[in-house]
């Protein structure tokens, strides 16, 4: 068990390492609008995804709680969903940086755009949820039922409603050319491919950092937590 | 869950809100000050995306006054002796019904009183209707879980506000797009995608609520 704990944090180490240096030395193919800001996909994206994981195993785990009713899972559920709010604002602070090179303007009207930030205020609503129930087994109770209605409309918000609006300035419309490779350069692919594990073994990292406070804290406090 | 219990609980909803006027004529009163308001801010001329926006703010700020209302107005005890005597979806059930029975009317008040006021630059009325009956049963839906949400959590009305606006921003985009392209006057029939993923979207929002209140409501 030790050994796999290490593992996966000597491998996040080494692939991120690998992505960023991969990012800056590598040639990759010069397009008309975006130019050499091409760079800035190993990021946005890999921070996107490891929102959407986050909030995949906050959901997991609040489903879990509302079947088994054990708190550990509410501490994880909770946690989760906090480290995919710093992913985010991480996507949306790196999507402003592209969105300025290559549009010219800071934020734009676009679907994606709006869903991103809809799903990053559900995620604020939450947290202020959660602040304030003062019972622990009614604030795990609720919470987990927000998660679920949260995961849904992000479905909707991030991957159903950019489709359905027409012609949008956001790539990715059409089929989806981060994952099925059709439209992307074998080297973008060679350091983008790793950099998606990479980042996303990096926040379950800090997520387990997250666990291991928490838990420490209730002891502290004298608040038990029956694994 | 049997729709028996679901039909005499709506019908009790109805005469509780016809005996106390309060509950009903405040709402009534939010609209029609809010429309007055806007009425004097516009006077005569206002622009289709200005219209737009009007009423659709106030749909949904009303939305969420009258759902919590709905909620707020019975205290403890009488919850406590309707969870004893229906099950508990049947009791959820009943209040979406009657929280979208009422603001389709409100809704319809809202947009005669537009009209009477302001001008109407409504072209193609048949979609406009059909972006009403979608837009209002989809926030009605929506606001009503979240309202019960909030009751568990500290029965205050700014909670509901600060979790169901977020959630519901995909069904007004889509409404409001519908609406302007009801003003253009597009026909009906060339919108049907935006239409069907509206009507997939209530069916997505209400199923959810329906699924979850158990979850809630079981102390």
């Amino acid at each position: 068990m030790t050994t796999i704990k290490t593992t996966y944090k000597i491998l996040a180490i080494v692939l991120i390492a690998y992505c960023i240096i991969g990012s800056l030395y590598l040639d990759f193919p010069y397009l008309p609008v975006i130019g050499t800001s091409i760079r800035n996909i190993f990021s946005h994206v890999s921070m996107w995804f490891a929102m959407i994981a986050q909030l995949t195993i906050s959901l997991l785990f609040s489903i879990r709680y509302l079947k088994f009713n054990k708190i550990k899972d509410d501490i994880i559920a909770s946690k989760a969903l906090s480290t995919g709010i710093y992913f985010g604002i991480a996507g949306v602070i790196t999507g402003m940086a592209w969105a300025k090179y290559s549009w010219g303007d800071w934020w734009v009207n676009d679907p994606k755009l709006t869903g991103s930030a809809i799903t990053l205020l559900s995620c604020f609503a939450y947290l202020i949820l959660r602040n304030n129930i003062n019972d622990e087994i009614k604030k795990a109770r609720i919470s987990a039922v927000y998660n679920i209605l949260l995961f849904a409309m992000m479905i909707v918000l991030l991957f159903v409603l950019p489709r359905t609006g027409g012609a949008s300035i956001h790539p990715g419309q059409s089929g989806n050319p981060v994952i099925f490779p059709s439209e992307l350069n074998w080297k973008i692919r060679l350091v983008l491919y790793p950099s998606f594990i990479g980042w996303i073994l990096l926040s379950i990292w800090l997520l387990e950092l997250k666990i291991r406070l928490n838990i420490l804290i209730r002891k502290i406090n004298n608040l038990t937590c029956a694994n | 869950m049997s729709i028996n219990e679901i039909y005499f609980l709506t019908v009790k909803d109805f005469k509780l809100s016809f005996r106390s006027k309060t509950t009903f004529g405040s709402i009534i009163i939010y609209l029609f000050s809010t429309i007055f308001v806007s009425y004097l801010a516009f006077k005569s001329f206002i622009s289709p995306e200005a219209w737009n926006a009007i009423f659709w703010i106030i749909i949904l700020f009303t939305a969420i006054n009258s759902a919590s209302a709905s909620f707020i107005q019975e205290d403890v005890i009488c919850n406590t002796f309707y969870k004893f005597l229906a099950y508990n979806k049947s009791i959820f059930i009943s209040k979406l019904i009657f929280n979208t029975l009422t603001l389709i009317i409100m809704s319809f008040i809202i947009y005669l009183t537009f009209i009477l006021l302001i001008d109407n630059p409504i072209q193609n009325q048949q979609l406009f209707l059909i972006t009403l009956l979608i837009g209002t049963a989809g926030i009605s839906f929506l606001i009503t879980f979240v309202s019960a949400i909030s009751i568990k959590a500290s029965d205050s009305l700014t909670l509901t506000a600060i979790l169901s606006i977020p959630l519901v921003i995909p069904l007004i985009t889509l409404c409001i797009q519908l609406t302007q392209k009801a003003i253009n006057n597009t026909s009906t029939f060339s919108e049907i995608k935006y239409i069907i993923s509206g009507i997939l979207l209530d069916f997505l929002i209400a199923l959810l609520g329906v699924f979850l209140y158990p979850f809630l409501s079981k102390e």
